[in-house]
């Protein structure tokens, strides 16, 4: 062992430094901080999150067992949940870290039905390689969901959970999804609109049919910026058509149908149901959708805006639809 | 307090985080100061690191989160004696006014040079868009990056 040589020399009071050097070749350098690092983080001039403890379960139980003492935060991704502890809107005490729940990450295709992971990224969803052309509400967020790290950190769960105008709610909605909830204690099933989980629930898994024949789906939005989170105005949309181009079936979101509220247009669909995409019914189409949203003003856009585009919006989603599956 | 192991541009790291501390608070903390904290919300892309390869805000991530993980920043993907070739380009373009965006920028461009090595003017434009520049210099920025890709 003469020709192993450790080195051990201190840079400062810390860190400690280990570097392993075997027949003068440099085998492994090592960094043990015997003192907490961020005792010099004020000195950085790096802000803080607010203090609390956190957990790092392994395993869907373990996580159970920590939502059913009470008082817990999960943290997926931390898209949405860091900055608002950063500006002061979340103040958790414990958080649950989901990163070591490797068991909740999965996209899978099974017997006609595709399952989605709670932890599933959404880069996950756009780069798996499962989803066709028909799926392209899905393929869309590669282009209108955020920024390149906010789709590899961002998960499915989180996004469902955060609820308000987020995009897969919107876009899970219109692909007819159903949202498993679990808890120690059992489970149940929700739609992806307006989700209100309870302290102890979590959200385990998505689940959708396959897409069928002459089908497929679109995703717009319309924003300020081409990397913005929040758009102005976002629509998705599923169509079916028959063998004679009429719509066979159609289900339509938008990010606010009331007030700041997204939905379902309901009346609008049925204006569509057994028609054809012509201009006539397009343009009655238009005054029904009209009628059926009051979205909210505010600093992004007017009321009167938003109801413009969202018309422009689901027009040209539902002739994008109709084009691809005639083509 | 949780004790984390990870790499950081190859050396190993074993030390005690609280759970507050974000990778981004860990990693000035030890001085990789090329980490540059802007919005602290996902928006600017200064403090954009690669974690197992993927790109990721540090200021979105907590140190925990990024336990058994091998971390890249500026700092391991060029010196000042041996510059990686976007560091190059970026100098021949004057592509850094303050320079405050620019260590984000270089991670952002080095993450897609690794999965894209001939991208086109808009991949290039649109990957960026997860990066602010306040400076405004995003022409050379863009010019830059096309010369690293060898496309000028
Ligand atoms: C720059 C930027 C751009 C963005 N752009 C968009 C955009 O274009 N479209 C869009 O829709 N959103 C966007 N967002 C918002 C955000 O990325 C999402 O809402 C994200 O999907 C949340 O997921 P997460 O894993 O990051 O959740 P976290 O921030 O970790 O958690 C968010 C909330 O969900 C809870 N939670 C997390 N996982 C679960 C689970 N499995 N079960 C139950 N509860 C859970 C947490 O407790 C927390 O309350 C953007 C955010 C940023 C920072
Ligand atoms: S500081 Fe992290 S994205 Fe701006
Ligand atoms: S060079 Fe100043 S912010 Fe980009």
């Amino acid at each position: 062992m003469s020709d192993v040589n450790i080195t051990y020399v201190f840079v400062a009071d810390w860190p400690a430094y280990l570097r392993i050097v075997v027949a003068g070749r440099v085998q492994r350098d090592y960094f043990f901080f015997s003192k907490l690092i961020t005792d010099r983080l004020t000195a950085n001039g790096v802000r803080e999150l607010p203090d609390f403890s956190i957990f790092t379960p392994e395993s869907l139980d373990e996580v159970l067992d920590l939502l059913a003492r009470g008082g817990m935060t999960l943290l997926a991704g931390g898209t949405d949940l860091i900055p608002m502890m950063k500006r002061g809107k979340a103040s958790p005490v414990y958080v649950v870290d989901l990163s070591g729940v490797s068991s909740l990450r999965y996209i899978r295709r099974e017997k006609g039905y595709f399952l989605i992971g709670g932890r599933a990224t959404v880069k996950d969803l756009v780069e798996c390689g499962l989803f066709d052309e028909r799926y392209g509400a899905i393929k869309l967020l590669g282009r209108y969901f955020g920024v390149e790290p906010t789709r590899v950190m961002a998960t499915v769960g989180g996004n469902l959970a955060s609820g308000g105008e987020r995009d897969l709610p919107q876009i899970l909605e219109v692909l007819g999804a159903r949202v498993k909830l679990v808890r120690k204690e059992g489970s149940r099933v929700a739609g992806p609109l307006g989700l209100q989980l309870a302290g102890d629930e979590i959200i385990s898994e998505i689940v959708f049919p396959e897409l069928g024949v002459r089908t497929y789906t679109w995703f717009s939005k319309f924003e300020k910026r081409a990397a913005n989170g929040i758009g102005v105005v976002t629509a998705a949309v599923y169509l079916k058509l028959g063998e004679d181009g009429s719509v066979d079936d159609v289900r339509l979101t938008l990010n606010r149908v009331r007030g700041r509220t997204p939905g379902r247009l309901y009346k609008t669909e049925k204006a569509l149901r057994d028609g054809r995409l012509d201009d006539d019914t397009l343009s009655h189409v238009m005054e029904v959708l009209d009628d059926e949203i009051s979205p909210a003003s505010d600093f992004r856009a007017s009321a009167s805006f938003r109801k413009h585009i969202s018309k422009v919006l689901v027009v040209r989603s539902l002739m994008e639809c109709a084009r691809r599956i005639m083509a | 307090m949780p004790k984390i192991g990870l790499r950081i541009n190859g050396v190993q790291v074993i030390t005690e985080v609280r759970g507050r501390d974000r990778l981004i608070d860990l990693l000035r903390g030890m001085g990789f100061m090329s980490v540059k904290e802007g919005c602290s919300a996902g928006d600017c892309g200064s403090c954009n690191v690669l974690v197992n390869g993927e790109l990721v805000n540090s200021c979105l991530m907590l140190a925990v989160q990024a336990r058994g993980c091998e971390i890249l920043t500026l700092e391991g993907i060029g010196t000042e004696e041996k510059p990686h070739r976007l560091q190059l380009a970026f100098v021949d373009f004057a592509a850094s006014q303050c320079g405050y965006c620019i260590p984000g920028i270089i991670v952002t461009a080095k993450y897609l040079l690794d999965r894209n090595p001939n991208p086109t003017e808009e991949e290039i434009r649109r990957i960026l868009t997860a990066n602010i520049c306040r400076c405004g210099g995003y022409t050379r920025i863009v010019e830059a990056v096309k010369k690293a890709a060898g496309a000028i």
